[in-house]
């Protein structure tokens, strides 16, 4: 069961002999392109898999500039909503979201399932709202 | 205040509480406020990692993102008290109880790979860096590569595709991930094989681009043509450019 987790820290030589194998297969993939950062590239990720489209990333990069300036921008806001990366994990959110509403919307839908599982919509919002040391957690 | 054997049971079933939802015998407080106990911790664990992978909360559904997130709260092991290491330890408990199987998402460990590794190249340790020059010869001097990276294969190609697309496009794909010495943003960089031989080469083995090239052709039947040294030669200059190697190596002289 072990064995199947890739260790990122890479077993030396491991990588050069897969490189080595992939080179006498012909993949159209196979090329080096710089992605961005990450926050450039999960926006993209994210932006496809909603559009759920064959393109790739690398024509996601392609448009015309206007495009690409809407992009930065939708790129800069979900960098600033996103990952704990950017947020520096450990800082991050209590998970409770700012005390008041939606942490009472959610207190009052105590049923089976809403006790176990915060609906995905709701907990959307309380990601991007919620800040650690902002709000009362716990305070009904 | 002394941490008695009562203490210490009620502590117990409230956690197990917490993490299963299981109901327990816990006489010391009220049934609707052990609810709200559960409901927050519960809420740190999912919100911590839908930070940490968006997009895996994207295109899985409600539902198995909520079985993820209720089983690994449930018997998941966190291994450190740093929260960021959390996101590892989900991957890991994803890839071990094989949820991408049960979800029939071949793609779901390298997705949960792709997005941990960004967040473990983000937060690494610095790791002490050769002394290096910034100016030399691109074919012929050692190069020094920036020590802050992770390199991964992946067979589907999430860091390219929608999840749902890269079924089709299984393979090998090879992906570095690099933290910019200045700035500090993690930067990805999707390589070719022949890049990745290159980039191995010269960490492991400590050799010029010449001299891989021509251990290359001489072991190879069909040896590098021009176009593909133009194109390493490319490549070695685009990531001098990124960072992802720091310059030249250094030979002290006195």
């Amino acid at each position: 069961m072990e064995n199947k987790i890739k260790k990122t820290t890479i077993v030396t030589g491991s990588i050069l002999a897969s490189a080595l194998t992939a080179l006498t297969v012909t993949n159209a993939e196979a090329k080096t392109i710089n992605l961005g950062s990450g926050s450039e590239l999960r926006s993209e990720i994210i932006d496809l898999n909603i559009m759920s489209s064959s393109k790739s990333v690398y024509e996601m990069k392609c448009g015309s500039e206007s495009m690409e300036k809407g992009k930065a921008q939708k790129t800069e806001k979900k960098a600033k909503e996103g990952k704990a990366v950017e947020s520096k994990c450990g800082e991050g959110k209590c998970g409770e979201g700012k005390c008041g509403g939606n942490a009472k919307k959610s207190s009052k839908t105590t049923n089976a399932k809403a006790s176990k599982t915060e609906s995905k919509k709701e907990a959307k919002g309380k990601t991007t709202e919620s800040k650690c040391g902002q709000g009362k957690c716990g305070a009904e | 205040m002394l941490y008695n054997k009562q203490t210490y049971h009620a502590e117990k079933l409230l956690v197990e509480w917490c993490r299963t939802g299981n109901p327990v015998e816990l006489n010391v407080t009220r049934q609707d406020g052990l609810k709200q106990y559960r409901r927050l911790f519960r809420n740190n664990i999912h919100n911590t990692l839908v930070q940490s992978f968006p997009i895996a909360f994207e295109v899985l559904t409600e539902d198995e993102w909520s079985q993820l997130i209720d089983d690994f709260f449930a018997t998941g092991k966190v291994t450190d008290g740093r929260v960021w290491l959390m996101a590892g330890n989900f991957y890991e408990f994803v890839v071990v109880n094989e949820y991408a199987a049960i979800f029939n998402k071949p793609w779901l460990d390298d997705l949960l790979l792709f997005e941990w590794v960004e967040i473990e190249v983000h937060t690494m340790n610095d790791i002490p860096k050769e002394h290096f020059l910034t100016s030399g010869d691109l074919f012929n001097d050692i190069i020094e590569i920036n020590p802050e990276y992770r390199l991964i294969t992946l067979e589907y190609p999430v860091h390219l595709y929608a999840a749902e697309k890269t079924v089709e496009k299984k393979g090998s794909y090879f992906l570095l991930v690099y933290r910019h010495p200045e700035n500090f943003k993690v930067k990805f960089s999707n390589l070719h094989p022949l890049a990745v031989v290159v980039f191995e080469k010269i960490r492991l083995e400590r050799k010029s681009l010449k001299q891989i090239i021509d251990e290359m052709d001489a072991l190879q039947e069909t040896p590098i043509d021009d176009t593909q040294k133009l194109e390493l030669q490319s490549f070695v200059k685009q990531m001098l450019e990124e960072k992802a190697f720091l310059g030249f190596k250094s030979y002290y002289k006195n």
